[in-house]
């Protein structure tokens, strides 16, 4: 039986008729996706049927808990103080129709850890739960690399928490799959806290991305940098909706949101629905967004050093997504979805 | 000068609180009946297709829902609503002529002055109806004509008003919209013939006066091919306890290489909820400026919307809004680009002060046909104190690869260095905010005539008084 | 050899004409300058050329290499030899300069070219211009500063090996260490005798330590002077007075 559910709920409402407010989603998980670890020495790890944080707001909502209720939960610490140098790799295989999983990261304080989720395979859903909870000092680079099979849907859902002092840095790359769902949100709870959100997606076909990432701000000095780059060809769809709560208390935070999309066919659609929330007086917040096509200049810089139109926005079509990932904190992963491009 | 001076300096709150006895005004009853509606129709005169279109405006309303995304409506009970309050007057054509209690009202609001200072033609609406009126006599002579909504149903443009009348807003836009095409009253109607440059602004001036009442005054404005016409509307209210409801309608027709400025200074006092409805539609060529200032209200969901329908259509949308104590102003705008080579610009600034929550809200949709389209849309937010709101909710909805969308939000606060600065040049820092947060401001006073713009820094001023602390 | 040949150029930006009528032969192995006052239509006729979108030709002909320059795209012209360095060259996030420079030559020569070989030259170019070799790797243009900029463009000009290169200002508002660096790379470039050049320039700093064989003074959209490199002492000491005379008087 699929359940149905309304995912990617913004923490802030608009006019009805653009239907952004939240997408309907209709899924089913019946098994556990199988999971390759390449575990480093100093993390833990341990397995449970129950979710380990569910207080943990996520950014798809809590339907997903109920979604992924049936699956194994990872739970993998990391003991305080102590810095893990090797990535943490977790790559799973959707092969089996209808598999998730979900995982929590519990790194105490003064601690460092890199993950590598690398997603393959896929029939009809694919589903990751994952939460975090950092605490002081705390550091965690999480990098989320989706190469489905087509035609999967595959919802991605994550709620993290950060201590004093704490940096929690998502990279997310949306390579495959067909319609994908993927929510982040982020409380930045301690004073000092931060967080980076850096994703980036190249879609093509009937492919269709829904995001809601959202930062809440509730410590004071906390940082926030959102972005967002992609490229949509064909009959693709993107829906980006990215929040920076403002929280009162916060004082002193920032908190930047930038997106930059490439469209390449007219038959793309593009939403974007960047909204800062504030209630505090001593805080910073900036969005900007660019979408549509090269500029004119640039092209004509370009040619005039005889470079085809086309080429030219394959090239800086390549280059968005490229960026994000030459910024994934693995050389390995990175060497490997670059190519031949790393000779 | 010295009247000029007086209009432009007078302005205080007080100003706007005095208020009249409503005794024996008319009043319907309280309540929305298919009955009542009749009845206002009866009283209006209306052409017998007003008529149905009002039964079936409310036959909408009545199936259809609150809006479930912006600020509480909650204190709004409809039930408890006097929809319709007509002042004992008909239509005068001068001003000697204007029932001295009412003229009174006016006086204190400085329209005489403000007509005889600059502006080519005042409507005054007294609660619903228009009981002044007056267009200069150079402006009628270019063929241009200004009149109150419900006469122009039975004059010579008869036909011209029903072809135009709530196709841009239908009645099914939203739930106040269906009200309005209900209860409708007043309002204005001009036709501006093609070519014809109308050099001085047109000015209407709406007040609310009975407690628990509501506003629901029809603005339609034709401006011809190749015309030009700068519209100003002025908005204010006395205080009362009983919430009170405005659900006016704008709908602007911009012609062929025609342009119309369209500029408002929303003053209502701080229990109306303004749930007004405003849209152009620009054909080919064409340009509309929207110029806006919300300062009044309690709750406010305004959202003037350019549909861009001919190639080459330009919209532009200047707007500040100051949210003060017990105000919710959730402002801001809306484009639709349909047509290839449409621009829209969009530059907003909010200010949010003593508990006030300003939230700037808007949608830009670019279809499929507007190939070669350009929006940018401009953003910023002011937080006085900390224990106000300032929310920024755009969407851009975009399908085509044709176009060149940009999109810039800021929020932020008073720098400590400007406050610092002008202090040390001898300014008191009440002053200094207050300076700073005109200069913010002045996006939109400098798009607005001169007394205007000297009456929106007033107002800004008043309400950074007592900022400190 | 002719290499370019321009004949009665007309060209106009928003409707307006700044080019009336503008004539230039360019022989292989010739350095040609065009100097002009503010204004005068100089980068207007780099532009032109290169085909800037902005630039409206509304008459004339250029041939280059015997084939009518004015018909083709953009990257046709770039692809048969025609470089220009830009007066405000284009950030470009994303992609590297070698990786730029090496996906223009590709696409000019239609052919992949060898990576090894091509780091070797970009490296030794970079040298010969003592600049270092981080830039190879940096974002074209992306965050460098005005001189950083223009030493990209003489980097591309040395990778590229145009027949025809056109310097639109390249020398202006630098500091001396990169007129030096600019300076060195146009020797490098003159050292090709098949190859031409055309700088466009209002001041005649860069100019000292060059050979320079024919100048050209533009004032309003019309060449009003031509001869030889003593023009440009000339100017040096007199600067365009005497040209906007002679322009305003006919």
């Amino acid at each position: 039986m699929k359940m149905e559910m309304k995912l990617n709920k913004p923490l802030a409402n608009t006019y009805g008729w653009l239907h952004v407010n939240g997408t309907l989603v209709e899924a089913v998980v019946e098994n556990t996706a199988a999971l390759r670890e390449e575990l480093p020495a100093g993390v833990g790890v341990e397995t449970k049927n129950e979710s380990p944080c569910p207080a943990l707001k996520t950014g798809a909502g809590t339907e997903t808990a109920a979604l992924l209720a049936g699956v194994e939960k990872h739970v993998y610490t990391v003991a305080a103080g102590q810095k893990i140098a090797d990535p943490l790799r977790l790559t799973l295989d959707f092969s089996a129709p209808n598999t998730g999983a979900e995982f929590c990261f519990s790194l105490a304080d003064d601690s460092e850890l890199t993950v590598i989720l690398d997603y393959t395979g896929g029939v009809d859903t694919a589903a990751v739960r994952t939460t975090a909870v950092l605490g002081k000092n705390a550091r965690l680079r999480l990098a989320q690399v989706q190469r489905l099979n087509d035609g999967v849907t595959f919802i991605s859902d994550l709620g993290g928490s950060v201590d004093d002092g704490g940096t929690l840095s998502l990279s997310r790359l949306v390579l495959g799959g067909e319609a994908t769902y993927d929510g982040c949100s982020i409380a930045l709870e301690g004073t000092g806290s931060a967080c980076a959100i850096d994703a980036g997606y190249r879609l093509g076909g009937t492919q269709k991305l829904d995001m809601n990432y959202e930062a809440v701000h509730t410590g004071k000095k906390t940082n926030c940098e959102m972005r967002v780059a992609g490229v949509l060809a064909d009959k693709s769809f993107k829906l980006l909706r990215g929040t920076i709560d403002l929280r009162r208390g916060c004082a002193g935070a920032v908190g930047n949101e930038v997106e930059d999309v490439l469209l390449m066919d007219e038959t793309v659609r593009n939403q974007t629905i960047p909204v800062i929330l504030c209630a505090e007086e001593d805080v910073v917040g900036n969005h900007g967004a660019t979408i549509g096509r090269l500029d004119e200049q640039l092209i004509y810089y370009l040619e005039s050093r005889g470079m085809e139109r086309d080429a030219i926005y394959e090239m800086m079509a390549r280059a968005r997504v490229d960026a994000v990932t030459r910024r994934i904190p693995d050389p390995q992963m990175v060497q490997e979805l670059l190519g031949e491009e790393g000779e | 000068m010295a009247e000029e001076k007086t209009f432009v300096e007078d302005v205080d709150r007080s100003r706007y609180d005095f208020r009249n006895d409503d005794g024996d005004s008319y009043k319907v009853d309280e309540g929305l009946t298919p009955a009542i509606v009749e009845q206002i129709s009866r009283e209006k005169n209306d052409p017998d297709w007003m008529r149905d279109f009002r039964l079936k405006s409310l036959d909408i309303f009545n199936r259809t829902d609150m809006p479930d995304w912006g600020p509480s409506i909650e204190g709004l009970n409809m039930e408890n609503i006097v929809t319709y309050v007509r002042p004992h007057t008909k239509m005068s054509a001068t001003w000697d002529e204007v029932p001295a209690e009412i003229k009174d009202t006016f006086e204190r609001l400085g329209i005489p002055q403000a007509e005889r200072e600059s502006l080519a033609g005042v409507g005054a609406q007294y609660d619903s109806e228009l009981v002044y009126h007056n267009v200069k006599a150079e402006v009628a002579a270019q063929g241009v004509i200004y009149t109150d909504l419900e006469s122009a149903l039975h004059g010579p443009k008869a036909d011209m008003i029903r072809e135009h009348f709530m196709h841009l807003v239908p009645p099914t836009d939203h739930k106040f919209a269906a009200l309005h095409g209900a209860v409708w009253s007043g309002g204005s109607f001009v036709y501006v013939p093609p070519g014809v440059s109308v050099e001085i602004p047109l000015q209407s001036y709406f007040r609310l006066n009975s407690p628990g009442a509501g506003q629901f005054e029809h603005t339609l404005i034709i401006v011809d091919e190749n015309a030009y016409l700068h519209f100003i509307e002025g908005c204010s209210a006395p205080k009362y306890n009983v919430a009170n409801l405005h659900a006016g309608c704008v709908e602007l027709y911009v012609g062929k290489n025609a342009t119309l400025r369209y500029s408002t200074i929303e003053n209502w006092s701080k229990n109306m909820y303004n749930l007004n409805t405003k849209r152009a539609r620009v054909e080919e060529g064409g340009k509309v400026e929207w110029v806006s200032g919300s300062f009044g209200s309690h709750v406010s969901y305004l959202y003037p919307m350019s549909v861009l329908n001919g190639r080459g259509a330009k919209s532009e949308f200047t707007g500040v809004t100051f949210a003060g104590a017990g105000q919710n102003l959730d402002t801001g705008c809306k484009v639709v680009h349909n047509a290839p080579d449409t621009t829209s610009y969009v530059n907003t600034r909010s200010i949010s002060k003593s508990g006030g929550i300003s939230t700037f809200r808007s949608a830009v949709v670019v279809g499929p046909k507007a190939e070669n389209s350009k929006s940018a849309v401009s953003c910023q937010s002011l937080m006085i104190d900390d224990i106000s709101r300032s929310d920024t909710i755009p969407a851009m909805d975009i399908r085509t690869d044709k176009a060149d969308i940009g999109h810039e939000a800021r929020i932020g606060r008073i720098s400590d260095d400007a406050v610092f600065y002008l202090m040390s040049r001898g300014i008191s820092e009440e002053e200094a905010r207050a300076l700073i947060v005109s200069g913010f401001a002045e996006n939109v006073s400098k798009e607005l005539p001169l007394e205007y713009a000297l009456e929106m820094n007033n107002l800004i001023r008043m309400e950074m008084k007592g900022a400190i602390g | 050899m002719e290499i370019l040949k321009v004949t009665d150029l007309h060209v106009s930006v928003e409707d307006k004409e700044i080019l009336h009528g503008l004539n230039l032969t360019v022989n292989a192995g010739e350095t040609h300058v065009l100097m002009g006052p503010n204004g005068a239509g100089k980068s207007t006729f780099g532009n032109a050329l290169m085909g800037n979108p902005a630039y409206e030709v509304t008459d004339g002909s250029a041939l280059f290499g015997g084939e009518e320059l004015l018909d083709m795209p953009v990257n046709k012209r770039a692809q048969s030899g025609l470089f220009m360095s830009f007066q405000n060259p284009i950030e470009v996030p994303g992609i590297s300069l070698e990786n730029f420079i090496r996906t223009a030559l590709e696409q000019r020569g239609g052919k992949r070219v060898r990576l090894w070989d091509f780091r070797k030259e970009m490296k030794a170019t970079l040298q010969s211009l003592q600049m270092d070799e981080g830039y190879a790797s940096r974002d074209l243009n992306v965050g460098f500063s005005g001189g950083e900029k223009k030493k990209a463009e003489i980097v591309q000009l040395l990778m590229l090996k145009p027949s025809l290169a056109i310097l639109d200002e390249t020398d202006s508002g630098l500091d001396v260490d990169a007129v030096r660096t600019v300076s060195r790379g146009v020797e490098e470039f003159q050292k090709n005798k098949d190859a031409a050049l055309i700088i466009i320039t209002h001041n005649t700093g860069i100019l000292s330590s060059l050979k320079v064989d024919k100048v050209h003074v533009l004032v309003e959209g019309k060449i009003v002077a031509e001869g030889g490199a003593d023009l440009i002492d000339e100017i040096n000491r007199d600067g365009f007075a005497r040209f906007e005379e002679e322009r305003a008087n006919g």
